[in-house]
């Protein structure tokens, strides 16, 4: 049996996994559920053997094992098929597939042929639409998923993980593969399958672990319970049917229409999204994590180029290259991501305030340190924001009061549409409170607001409406009644009004 | 917790270069007593005022982030060649001279900055084959030796000691120094290449122009860069092919060790003035201890080394 | 059915890595045939084009090594010439020691600093660039300690081996001939596998399990060892010793393998590559020289140029190498990047820059 007790793993101040425990015994299938932020694919993670954990034991039957590297985990016959998938472009399949374990010939050489043919038969017994020498750039996007899956499954593992594999599959490549995952289990293999598609996990599990915010809530037996108790452990909520969206439906607030989307498309994730908003509207995007909602929303702000559709804002056509350009257009951009993305951590509070209006204007244009402090702190105490002086760095703050930094930044550019991602991921309850405070109060001052959140009760406290995101395409619109968690839940997880 | 006094003053990493300059100075003396005078002082001055007109340059460019300039010390062994042999010992030429070496460093720059913006070629090979090229140029110009000097005027506003032991070419170096640190202070430029350098995606995010931000630090380095060759070849009076190029890899050190990060998005200018007096210090420092130049080269790189293992190493695969 | 065979193998030579340094290869020979007829072709002129480009040859499937790995040497070049200063000091310095063991001590000399220029890249996870570019004034500086001014003797039985042929083919040539063997063999390990994926992708190849330091460390002493052969061959062909001349080799190698087809972000290219790219780096330096003393001035009478502006457009060229190889390689990296995830558009922070 495999058993993980007690992990702990925090990412700075996010906790992603606390005292969370699994188990899996031999030709077991059990599917690791949970909803966004609930630690599962932190969890594949550590026993992939690329992210460590802060503390909790591993034990493999019965034996304490540590889990230091990569290599350490295959070593301990652990196989882990990635989301992102873990494949070369310039290597063929056969070499990518049998990497770091090749069958040797004589002189200590790769033999070719042994690898290809036990490649071939991989390939013969998943099939997959490809032959051992193609390289994966020439593939469609569900061949490269059961690649990453046989490439998994190659090394002979006593435990195999797939995390999200099914996303690109076909109906039938998933049938194929659920044969195969049967046998394999058959033969003893432990297979744990991470999914957000509720209805597969019956089909192939027997059991399911179900994480909520990074704890262990509910291990069941799969014949005993259905997706409606699956969705109400991973949400805490009892799911509640919703109508499919039409793009008829478009009913919001009186005003303008600021944002006139049309059929958008961006690369893979996004595939046709329409959608009109208002003026002074706030709209939240909501969904299960990489559905296509940030992608869309970055799409808005000249970071992604669109594949085709096009974008109105304030009746003219909006042509982005770069955000600078969405900058000049008037839009804005806070990101959840707050050190990749938004915050400058060495720099003080002053400058952080003002960089985005620092974007504007020649290069050569006069400013001194002085007046952007002064300017930074009108807004510090406008919006009543706690800091020390101004010319502290921002890392000096808690994260609740960097994020709220970052939105006296926009606040103070003032620009007629706002995009936020996930703004107030990893920030304290009530720094929270006040920065759905400024949302609001920008609102009714004319402001269009467009947020990404994985957060539900955020969504259904801050929105207008609600366009729910699923495997790229709004699969609903919650409005007025609509707006329960219930029915945001039972949207995410794509189910629609039949299912329910 | 409260920091000592001392604690904070061992931090500050441009004190902590000039505590050090001054120590090898005085072991120096130790050494060699003679070497204690108006003269060896006065060296010292000239030659740190020397190399800080590339040590500015150097400064902005690892300031914009990623950034490095192998081609600096070529820059400005090009732009004195060229001053040489444009002047011909006309003083009226100077100001033309100015702008040419000006004009001619932002133009070498501004090729880099094009190949590692936009281009996207490794700033360390971009501008690595840009000094090699910048190399055979300064053959082909001074067709091997370049012929002509400087204006009177201008060596003699340069090597003049003041007070015995204050070299003009300090104080030139004194107004250049002071214009580039208003620059980077107190214009939106300067404060746009810090959150650059600091951060290129959120400041791209913030609806500043990133890319065209780095491009342009190359290309004002550059300029920056082709001064100092004016200024070297007026010290001098006459050039020689390749005169500075050991700047480069001095420019890199005198930085770094003044407490700019490598990594980029800040500056330490006082650090930057004090670094350059250690490198220099530290050179004469090793000759007056009889160290060959084998020995100096390797003690730089070494040095180099080290500070890299303590300033700027990847972050690892594994979380 | 043999027309369909060779058309489905050119299609297939296409998408080797070799193609693009054959193709400039045959390019640069057809000029000098042009521009030289029939004198190309003689003895002697392939005899002092090998004998003087195989030191950079070999340097050249060096740095290949590393940068499919995806990382860079750059103290190659005088890596090479601590060993050239070594092997002819040592028994100057120290009369009665054996030449043999300066050789055998050389080499080793050249695997050490590779197995050092590994660690300092794969352990301490410094960049690449500047951690050889520290190393290189190291080496410099030891070179000198070693060797002051261009000195010493190197034995003539030894360096006419070096020199001479067997039924009119270069020895040098032969040497190559048995690296580029040596290249063969070690090519089809698992751990030169290892290499490629590594260049190709560092996260990847981490999370299948393959320790990327002992790769590195791989790659980097591999490179080593073809250094200390460079470092041989450069001792016998200056048949002294000359702590200075080996600086430009190490550019010169780069550019080579860039345009021999070995890509710079790595996981793409070989060793043939490399002995492509140098070749034809040599003939383009032999082309531009007699175009700039022969060809030119027999079309416009009186046409006379230095040395320095050849060596200005030599250089010229490399850059302008350097800039296509490296645009192409961006060019196939973005294309390749259709990765197969709904959210495979995430924003990645930093940019590739981190080299």
């Amino acid at each position: 049996m495999l058993e993980l007790r007690n992990i702990n793993k925090a990412y700075g101040e996010v906790v992603a996994l606390k005292d969370a425990n699994f188990s899996i015994e031999r030709g077991e299938i059990v599917a690791l559920l949970g909803a966004n932020g609930s630690g599962k694919s932190t969890m594949v993670k550590i026993l992939g053997g690329s992210v460590k954990s802060d503390s909790g034991t591993i034990l493999i039957d019965g034996r304490e094992v540590k889990i230091s590297s990569s290599g350490a985990s295959r070593a301990l016959k652990i196989a882990v098929a990635y989301q992102e998938l873990s494949l070369l472009s310039r290597m063929t399949v056969w070499e990518n597939v049998m990497l770091g374990h090749y069958i040797r010939g004589k002189f200590g050489l790769v033999d070719q042929d042994a690898n290809r043919e036990y490649v071939k038969a991989l390939i013969a017994q998943f099939k997959i639409d490809c032959g051992p020498e193609d390289y994966p750039q020439d593939l469609s996007p569900s061949t490269l998923s059961l690649i990453e899956i046989i490439k998994a499954v190659s090394w002979k593992p006593d435990v195999l993980l797939l995390d999200e594999v099914t996303a690109t599959l076909h109906h039938n490549e998933v049938e194929t593969l659920f044969e195969n995952l049967r046998r394999l289990a058959k033969e003893g293999m432990r297979i744990v399958t991470v999914t957000h598609r509720l209805e597969e996990v019956f089909r192939i599990a027997s059991r399911a672990v179900i994480l909520r915010n990074g704890v262990s809530v509910a291990d069941v037996d799969l014949k005993k319970t259905d997706v409606d108790t699956l969705v109400y452990h991973m949400t805490g909520k009892m799911p509640e049917a919703v109508e499919r969206h039409s793009d008829a439906d478009d009913t919001g607030n009186a005003g303008d229409i600021v944002l006139n989307v049309e059929n958008v498309q961006v690369g893979n994730s996004v595939k046709g999204v329409s959608m009109k908003i208002r003026k002074g509207e706030i709209v939240g995007l909501g969904g299960l994590e990489g559905q296509g909602q940030s992608v869309f929303l970055r799409s808005l702000y000249g970071v992604h180029p669109l594949r085709s559709g096009s974008v109105q804002l304030g009746g003219k056509p909006l042509s982005l290259n770069s955000p600078a350009d969405a900058v000049k257009a008037g839009i804005g951009f806070i990101s959840g991501d707050r050190n990749r993305e938004s915050v400058f951590s060495q720099r003080s509070i002053g400058e952080n305030i003002f960089c985005a209006k620092l974007s504007e204007g020649s290069a050569f244009s006069f400013v001194t340190s002085k007046k952007i402090n002064h300017e930074a702190m009108g807004i510090v105490e406008s919006h009543g924001i706690k800091i020390g002086k101004i010319t502290d760095p921002i890392s000096s703050l808690s994260g609740g009061n960097q994020q709220k930094v970052v939105f006296g930044r926009w606040i103070y550019e003032s620009p007629n549409v706002l995009l936020l991602d996930d703004p107030t991921k990893g920030v304290d309850v009530a720094a929270r409170a006040e920065l759905h405070d400024f949302l609001r109060q920008a609102a009714e001052n004319g402001m269009t607001i467009i947020m990404v959140s994985s957060d539900n009760v955020e969504l259904l406290d801050v929105s207008d409406r609600i366009f729910v995101f699923y495997e790229g395409q709004i699969h609903a619109t919650l409005t007025g009644e609509d707006r329960t968690e219930e029915k945001l839940v039972s949207a995410m997880m794509g189910m629609s009004a039949k299912e329910a | 917790m409260k920091r000592t006094r001392v604690q904070k003053l061992l931090n500050n990493t441009a004190l902590m270069a000039l505590a050090l300059s001054i120590l090898l100075f005085v072991i120096m003396v130790c050494f060699r007593p003679t070497a204690f005078n108006l003269n060896t002082i006065a060296s010292i001055l000239s030659f740190s005022s020397m190399l800080l007109f590339v040590c500015a340059g150097q400064m902005i460019v690892i300031t914009s982030g990623d950034g490095i300039d192998l081609a600096a010390g070529a820059i400005m062994s090009t732009t004195a060649c060229i001053t040489v042999e444009f002047m011909r010992g006309e003083n009226a030429r100077l100001i033309p001279a100015l702008l040419i070496c000006m004009v001619v460093g932002f133009g070498f720059g501004l090729f880099s900055g094009l190949g590692v913006a936009y281009l996207r070629i490794p700033a360390l090979i971009m501008t690595m084959c840009m000094s090699n090229v910048l190399g055979k140029l300064q053959l082909v110009i001074s067709n091997g030796a370049p012929r002509g000097t400087v204006s009177d005027q201008l060596t003699a506003a340069l090597t003049t000691r003041y007070l015995g032991f204050i070299p003009g070419i300090l104080l030139f170096a004194a107004v250049f120094y002071a214009i580039v640190v208003l620059f980077m202070k107190c214009t939106r430029f300067g404060h746009r290449l810090h959150l650059v350098g600091t951060n290129f995606e959120a400041s791209r995010l913030s609806g500043i122009r990133a890319r065209r931000m780095r491009m342009f630090a190359y290309a004002i380095a550059g300029m920056l860069t082709g001064i100092g060759g004016l200024i070297g070849a007026g010290y001098y009076r006459q050039m020689q092919v390749a005169t500075f190029d050991n700047y480069t890899m001095q420019s890199i050190s005198a930085v770094v060790i003044g407490g700019t990060l490598l990594a980029g998005g800040s500056a330490n200018y006082a650090g930057t003035i004090t670094g350059t007096l250690l490198l220099i210090v530290l050179s004469q420092f090793l000759s007056a201890i009889n160290t060959s130049v084998a020995m100096r080269d390797i003690i730089m790189g070494g040095m180099l080394i080290l500070l890299l293992i303590a300033y700027n190493r990847k972050p690892s695969v594994r979380q | 059915m043999k027309n369909g065979g060779f058309k489905a193998g050119y299609e297939n030579f296409k998408r080797k890595p070799e193609f693009m340094g054959t193709v400039l290869l045959v390019v640069i020979v057809l000029l000098n045939m042009i521009m030289q007829g029939s004198a190309f072709f003689r003895a002697s002129t392939f005899q002092t084009l090998f004998s003087t480009n195989t030191p950079l040859i070999i340097l050249t499937m060096a740095q290949c090594v590393v940068l499919m790995t995806g990382n860079i040497d750059l103290s190659t070049g005088m890596t090479m010439t601590m060993v050239n200063c070594f092997i002819v000091m040592m028994p100057t310095l120290n009369p009665g020691f054996p030449v043999w063991l300066a050789y055998a001590l050389g080499f080793c000399l050249a695997v050490a600093v590779g197995v050092i220029n590994g660690f300092i890249v794969g352990y301490f996870r410094i960049p690449p660039m500047l951690a050889t570019y520290g190393m290189n004034y190291i080496i410099t500086g030891a070179s000198l300690l070693i060797c002051d001014k261009p000195q010493g003797r190197v034995a003539k039985e030894l360096w006419k081996i070096y020199k001479g042929d067997i039924v009119g083919i270069p020895n040098s040539v032969f040497l190559i001939l048995v690296l580029i063997l040596i290249w063969l063999y070690i090519r089809n390990r698992p751990g030169m596998k290892e290499i490629y994926a590594l260049g190709g992708d560092e996260r990847n190849t981490y999370l299948t399990g393959v320790s990327t330091f002992r790769t590195t460390v791989r790659a980097y002493t591999i490179s080593g060892c073809f250094v200390g052969v460079a470092g041989i061959c450069w001792t016998l062909m200056l048949a002294a010793a000359n702590p200075t001349s080996g600086d430009v080799k190490t550019l010169q190698s780069i550019a080579a393998a860039l345009l021999g087809g070995t890509l710079i972000s790595g996981g793409w290219g070989s060793m043939i590559c490399g002995v492509l790219g140098a070749t034809f780096l040599g003939f383009v330096t032999n082309a531009v020289t007699y175009m700039f003393t022969k060809f030119i001035p027999s079309l416009i009478p009186g046409f006379s140029v230095n040395t320095y502006y050849q060596d200005l457009v030599s250089q010229l060229i490399i850059l302008l190498g350097i800039t296509l190889s490296v645009l192409v390689s961006n060019r196939a990296r973005t294309t390749v990047k259709r990765v197969a995830r709904l959210d495979q558009l995430k924003p990645t922070g930093k940019e590739e820059e981190r080299q």
